[in-house]
């Protein structure tokens, strides 16, 4: 018991974690997190009810409803933020949304990825962090964010950074996940997921657990930070 | 974050939820309900869609949105200018870097009794080195165990914990307990039966990571030969709330 020992005569404090470092932002290692696994808009009635939820129309998804909104309205320069493979910027100049676009991303393999698949279509594409990118561009009326803000770390710096490279009349279009942070739900929802989860037949529930804490490396360093 | 910030600096032009609250977790990796047959899956999503749109009526809440809007140059402009916000997010993310990446603990109510058996609500305050549930409670099975969760205020409280030792047939084995809240030793003590832990909680905060060390954690099947529980265990606990602390309450 040296390490309790130790720990008593050290100030009656409990061992810290390892010092954070400050770093500019937090960014995954690769690319492969990413486009795997099976998600709830898979199914394609959960397509229809999304549709009838943002447009009032199962047949209408949120970037036909916008075209609707700017009534038709061709943009001239769109950035694309945190743009991944490219499916996003490829979908909505196919739809008539704007004439050019650039998507930034994080990911040098992604970016390399979505430029092959542009095949033709006005799209540019450049790595950037965007925690701490400038957008050194100017000229964009719209900027799109598909289930990318919730990746950003500094959320107000990105969307305040935004807000200033628009004009008065540019656009910011966003869907976007904008539930619990990192899987830390309410006890309401929690326990209504649980009860929901139970009442399907066994061979149809979820595997409901918190965030597999063991796996987050900051309790990797706190673990290691305690004497044998 | 995404919604107030967005808010802040853009006038909305249109808003709309899209739901998920209990479709998305339980549809989204569910490899279960993807296996199925046609015609059961989609009956069953089915039903988790009418239980999405009652829990998004009835809670407001939604996991996904769509919004527009156009630019509050104004805000945007004077915000950069200030900096404030710029060290106000700084420093955020240094709070939440310095606890591992956690942003907010699990909130609980004053006089909440949170149960850690089978059906019980308090997991979500487990954070490290535990058991799963069991039906009578949730095991602490290393020698340090977190317990995190945050009040609505500030305040005088006293957190207890309805724990037993390690008990088997014809042995009990003592768990010496010492109590570390928010990093500061608040108790030390003995548990030599089923017995509510009571550690007073500091008042000038609202957050709490309640750390035990538990040095006498052993295995049933080292203690009773042929048992077949090879864990090491130290502590069952069975339920947890928090009370308001008067000046004639335990100490």
């Amino acid at each position: 018991m040296k390490w309790l020992k130790n720990l008593l005569r050290s100030g009656s404090r409990t061992p810290a974690p390892s010092s954070c470092v400050a770093k500019a932002s937090s960014v995954p290692l690769n690319s492969d997190v990413y486009y795997h696994g099976i998600y709830w808009n898979d199914y394609e009635a959960i397509v229809k009810y999304i549709n009838s939820r943002v447009s009032g129309d199962p047949a209408t998804p949120w970037y036909v409803h916008f075209k609707r909104l700017v009534r038709g309205h061709v943009f001239r320069k769109a950035l694309i933020i945190n743009c991944g493979n490219g499916w996003v910027e490829r979908l909505l100049f196919d739809a008539g949304l704007f004439s050019e676009g650039l998507g930034i991303d994080i990911s040098q393999e992604l970016l390399i990825r979505a430029a092959a698949d542009a095949a033709g279509r006005p799209l540019r594409y450049e790595k950037r962090d965007i925690n701490i990118a400038d957008f050194v561009e100017d000229g964009f009326d719209l900027v799109i964010n598909h289930a990318a803000a919730h990746h950003v770390q500094f959320i107000d710096r990105v969307f305040r950074k935004i807000a200033l490279a628009l004009p008065e009349d540019g656009y910011f279009l966003n869907y976007d996940y904008v539930g619990p942070h990192r899987n830390q739900y309410s006890a309401r929802n929690w326990t209504e997921l649980l009860r929901v989860n139970r009442s399907l037949p066994a061979d149809a529930q979820a595997h409901l657990d918190l965030p597999d804490l063991t796996t987050m490396s900051h309790l990797i360093r706190l673990r290691r930070s305690i004497p044998n | 974050l995404i919604l107030p910030t967005f808010r802040k600096y853009f006038h909305t032009v249109h808003h709309a939820q899209a739901g998920g609250p209990i479709a998305y977790p339980l549809l989204t990796h569910n490899a279960n309900m993807w296996a199925l047959d046609p015609e059961r899956k989609k009956a069953l999503v089915a039903a988790l869609i009418e239980q999405d749109r009652r829990y998004c009526s009835d809670s407001a809440e939604s996991f996904f949105d769509y919004f527009v809007g156009t630019p509050n140059r104004e805000v945007a402009e004077a915000n950069e200018a200030d900096g404030s916000a710029e060290a106000e997010e700084s420093k955020r993310e240094s709070a939440a870097g310095r606890r591992g990446g956690i942003y907010y603990f699990p909130h609980v109510a004053v006089d909440e009794k949170l149960e850690f058996c089978s059906g019980g609500r308090g997991r979500a305050v487990l954070h490290e080195g535990f058991s799963g549930i069991e039906p009578v409670g949730t095991w602490a099975q290393r020698d340090v165990v977190v317990i995190r969760f945050s009040l609505s205020e500030s305040g005088h409280y006293s957190l207890l914990l309805g724990v037993t030792p390690l008990a088997l047939p014809d042995k009990i084995v003592p768990q010496r307990v010492y109590a570390f809240v928010n990093g500061a030793l608040v108790k030390r003590t003995t548990i030599e039966t089923r017995s509510i832990l009571i550690i007073d909680l500091p008042g000038a905060t609202a957050e709490f990571e309640v750390t035990l060390v538990l040095p006498d954690l052993r295995s049933p099947a080292d203690l009773i030969p042929g048992y077949q529980d090879e864990r090491s265990l130290s502590l069952l606990l069975s339920q947890m709330e928090v009370h308001r602390r008067t000046a004639s309450s335990p100490a």
